[in-house]
């Protein structure tokens, strides 16, 4: 099942047009700053936008003239926008219900997908009561009460507090593998976007400025907003533990030694992300000395210099971001096919690891 | 809703300035004019406003203001309230009330009336006699019993014999002759009982059916000076005009009969 | 924590409520007691209570039926006219009811524009029966309901609605279950009030239907013609209206104001 949508859509004093495609089994987000017209472009792919002018394939099926409530799409909304008059399990059977079905039915399959996705929170309680991770289960589950045949995810983990955000993601990661047929995520955060996205589509005053894998972004990024968002070294992969206190995080392109991270039973956990910031990435001209443990050498891609910052790309193992002052740059003499060495701490990477069906409140 | 706030505002002024405007006879700006109350049964609305206009134009330091209504709701406002110097009432009974509080003096009998029949001009229901509102399905109006021209129509129903047929064809008991006219005005009402003078107010917007005189009620109207008038000497002047031949000439225009019937 | 009021505050509230409570007070006085019985026995009062509830509740009823959607077209339709429109459903408050009720006889009365059509063909007259005491009551209460529920429709977040539509609600699945429920206390509110209003009401009924015991005298009607035969029955009647009136109100609550 393949989505093609072709969107024109004028809002306020700002069109957005944007061209996409989501293959069956994909994830394609939808990445750019707030205003950028994300939200638009769900809306409309929703129908809920009369003056947009669309076309939206479903399987070269065209579902751009059917009014919203025939459209077979499930979407999970930022901030949840569960119906505060109805329970939980209510919301949940929303989509079942509106298309006929019978009460008790509808229960049941809400039931089942509350108790996959959202264990633990009270089928009869009230949207009100429930803190915003516990809202965003119940908006998922929702959303695929209904059995769409694409699923949307708008802005998932931005209502939602840190603590309970790996948790959330990786209840995303998994719905949306398991999810049937192509699936979009919109979102301003690049972590939500590197982490549970195939494609990427960024999408900047209402344009689309680019699209790729997030390794291709990454490698060219081609507007200063797509240079920021790969301005962070992300770091994804399985952790096994090294040594009391340490473990090893074993990426696609490398490994990186972190510290064990806390209350995390030792033994191999899988669907580890890590970020480190540039800045925390030190550069030298030969082999450094001293603590940090993780020490790789690599050759420059690219050294971009704005003002007194440099950001340096290293294709080494793995592959690094770092962000020197441009007069160490200069002094280092480092530019693109230099070989040089990169340290970081461990205790400078950021680990973020599911923590499990604890609550979240 | 700014429109419909302005609009709103637009609507309650023009409202207001319809509903002030009273039956009082418009004043010159008048320094020491001294304010006559007037309360009259609403029969002689008509009537009276000539009179207080032309009043005013021989006594230009007298303004007359009228409170017209029913004789019954006027006996007992006086009562109640004070505030009139002059009552003019439709019926004996209302003025006895008044007889020992607060007083009444220079009583007299000033005009008279008769009851007739009135119907839409279409006549819809073919009234062509007083025995016609015994006709089962007739839309007969009366004023509510208690207001003298109610109490007079049943008195002349009663004395053609067809009281209980005719109160069974009542759809609406009105608060004076003025009400009971206007649900015939608006084609609502088959027939109804009003005093002539009514029909000589209402024109062509009705039709008559005479009364024989057999049945009919003639109602004398008494006038006279409320005690603890303000005013008592403009009040007799007043009184004096109403009784007099200007007054007489114009309660006859309006469809009035002489005091002595 | 007790919030302070300034004293100038306090003493303009006992002020307002003095002057509300003090007329129901001087009823409660007045009120020939010893003829109390009688009074409330007698056929006309009950006939007249009577009369009063069916035709308030019945203009109650039709208000919120007809009402509430006309709330919908003017908080979200987009047409010509929509202001204009506003207006008129607010003129009956404006309107002295007696102008109200001499409208409706334009229209609705046995020569009017379209009462005309409805005796000549249908057989049917409005004026002098029950009916027409509930079309008058209604013409005059029914825009409570429908600015207070107006305004309770714009206050709605769209969000919802919009939100239910992806769910697949049709436009009338989302109304029925959506948009009314979160509306509720708002339309309730409105319903409320409009029922305080169709029972107090006098001057488009007598004006429009008439008054006759037993079929279009309601208890204000009553206690009008009570007034000039029986000034201590008028005051009695006026006490139960009023008993019934704030029993009522009183066990509504805080629902009155529409809050959850």
């Amino acid at each position: 099942m393949v989505l093609e949508a072709e969107i024109e859509v004028r809002r306020g004093d700002m069109t957005v047009v944007a061209t996409f495609a989501a293959g069956d089994r994909e994830t394609l987000a939808i990445l750019g700053p707030n205003g950028a017209g994300k939200t638009t472009i769900v809306e409309t792919i929703a129908g809920l936008v009369p003056t947009a002018h669309a076309r939206i394939l479903l399987d070269d099926e065209p579902i751009h003239d059917l009014p919203p409530e025939r459209r077979p799409i499930g979407i999970a909304f930022q901030d949840g926008v569960l119906f505060p008059h109805l329970s939980v399990l209510e919301n949940v059977a929303f989509p079942v219900r509106a298309r006929g079905a019978r009460s008790r039915a509808a229960r049941t399959h809400g039931l089942e997908l509350l108790d996959r996705l959202a264990p633990g929170i009270d089928p009869g309680a009230k949207p009100g009561t429930l803190s915003g991770g516990e809202r965003q289960r119940v908006a998922l589950a929702r959303a695929l009460a209904g059995t769409p045949r694409v699923l949307i995810l708008d802005e998932p983990l931005s209502a939602v507090d840190v603590s309970a955000r790996a948790d959330l993601r990786a209840l995303l990661r998994r719905t949306l593998r398991d999810f049937d047929g192509p699936r979009l995520l919109v979102t301003h955060d690049p972590i939500e976007a590197m982490t549970l996205a195939d494609r990427l589509v960024i999408l900047e005053d209402g344009r689309v400025s680019q699209t790729g894998t997030p390794q291709d972004i990454r490698e060219a990024p081609r507007t200063r907003y797509a240079a920021d968002l790969v301005g962070m070294n992300l770091f994804a992969g399985r952790l096994t533990p090294l040594e009391a206190g340490a473990g090893e995080l074993q990426t696609a392109d490398g490994v990186v030694t972190v510290p064990w991270p806390e209350g995390i039973p030792v033994g191999p956990v899988d669907d580890v992300l890590a970020t480190l910031r540039p800045a925390d990435v030190a550069l030298h001209t030969a082999r450094p000395e001293g603590s940090a443990r993780n020490v790789v050498q690599g050759v420059v891609e690219e050294v971009a210099v704005v003002g007194d910052r440099a950001r340096v790309r290293l294709a080494s193992s793995p592959w690094l971001v770092a962000e020197i002052t441009s007069g160490s740059a200069a002094r280092m003499a480092i530019g693109a096919g230099t070989m040089v060495w990169a340290s970081f701490k461990a205790v400078e990477i950021h680990l973020m690891v599911e923590r499990g069906p604890t609550d979240t409140l | 809703m700014l429109a419909v706030r302005r609009a709103g505002v637009l609507f309650a002024v023009a409202v207001v300035t319809v509903g002030c405007s009273s039956s009082s006879t418009s004043t010159s700006p008048a320094v020491a004019a001294t304010p006559l109350t007037v309360f009259a049964a609403s029969s002689l609305t008509k009537a009276f406003t000539q009179i207080g206009q032309d009043f005013h134009t021989a006594n230009s330091d007298v303004t007359v203001t009228f409170n017209f209504g029913s004789s019954t709701d006027l006996a007992s406002q006086i009562q109640s309230e004070g505030t009139a110097d002059v009552f003019a009432s439709a019926s004996g009974t209302a003025m006895d009330t008044l007889q020992s509080a607060p007083g009444v003096t220079d009583r007299t009998n000033f005009a008279t009336n008769r009851l007739v029949i009135i119907t839409p001009p279409e006549n819809p229901a073919a009234i062509t006699s007083v025995n016609d509102l015994a006709r089962s399905g007739v839309k007969l109006v009366l004023a509510a019993e208690g207001v003298p021209v109610g109490d007079y129509a049943r008195q002349a129903l009663k004395s053609a014999g067809i009281l209980a047929q005719a109160a069974a064809n009542v759809v609406s008991n009105e608060d004076d002759d003025a009400s009971v006219v206007a649900k015939v005005t608006s084609g609502d009402a088959d027939a109804a009982i009003v005093y002539t003078s009514d029909v000589a107010s209402a024109g062509d917007t009705v039709r008559s059916v005479a009364i024989p005189s057999a049945v009919n009620v003639v109602a004398t109207y008494p006038i006279a000076i409320v005690g603890g008038s303000a005013y008592p000497d403009q009040a007799k002047a007043f009184l004096d005009d109403v009784v007099g031949s200007t007054g007489q000439a114009t309660l006859a225009t309006f469809g009035f009969g002489p005091p002595s019937g | 924590m007790r919030a302070r009021l300034p004293v100038a505050i306090v003493a303009l509230a006992c002020i307002g409520a003095a002057f509300v409570l003090l007329p129901v007070f001087a009823l409660f006085v007045r009120a020939p007691w010893s003829r109390l019985g009688e009074a409330l026995s007698g056929v006309g009062a009950s006939m007249a209570l009577r009369l009063s509830m069916e035709v308030s509740l019945a203009a109650t009823a039709i208000s919120v039926i007809i009402g509430v959607p006309l709330a919908w077209l003017l908080a979200r339709g987009e047409f010509p006219g929509r202001n204009l429109l506003r207006a008129a459903v607010v003129l009956p408050i404006l309107l002295p009811p007696v102008v109200g009720g001499v409208g409706l006889l334009a229209a609705l009365g046995r020569s009017g524009l379209v009462g005309r059509w409805l005796h000549d063909v249908l057989g049917l007259q409005l004026t002098f029966t029950t009916a027409g005491a509930v079309v008058a009551t209604t013409f005059v209460s029914m825009p409570l309901v429908v600015l207070a529920t107006e305004a309770g429709l714009r206050g709605l977040d769209r969000r919802y609605e919009r939100a239910a539509a992806a769910m697949g609600g049709s436009p009338w699945y989302v109304f029925r279950r959506v948009t009314l429920p979160m509306v509720a206390p708002q339309l309730a509110a409105g319903a409320v009030l409009t029922w305080a209003r169709a029972l107090g009401e006098f001057g488009a009924t007598i004006t429009f239907a008439g008054n006759l015991a037993g079929r279009t005298q309601t208890m204000p009607l009553a206690v009008f013609e009570a007034r000039q035969v029986d000034p201590g029955g008028a005051i009695v009647l006026s006490l139960i209206l009023v008993v019934i009136s704030i029993s009522v109100l009183v066990a509504l609550g805080g629902r009155l104001t529409g809050l959850r």
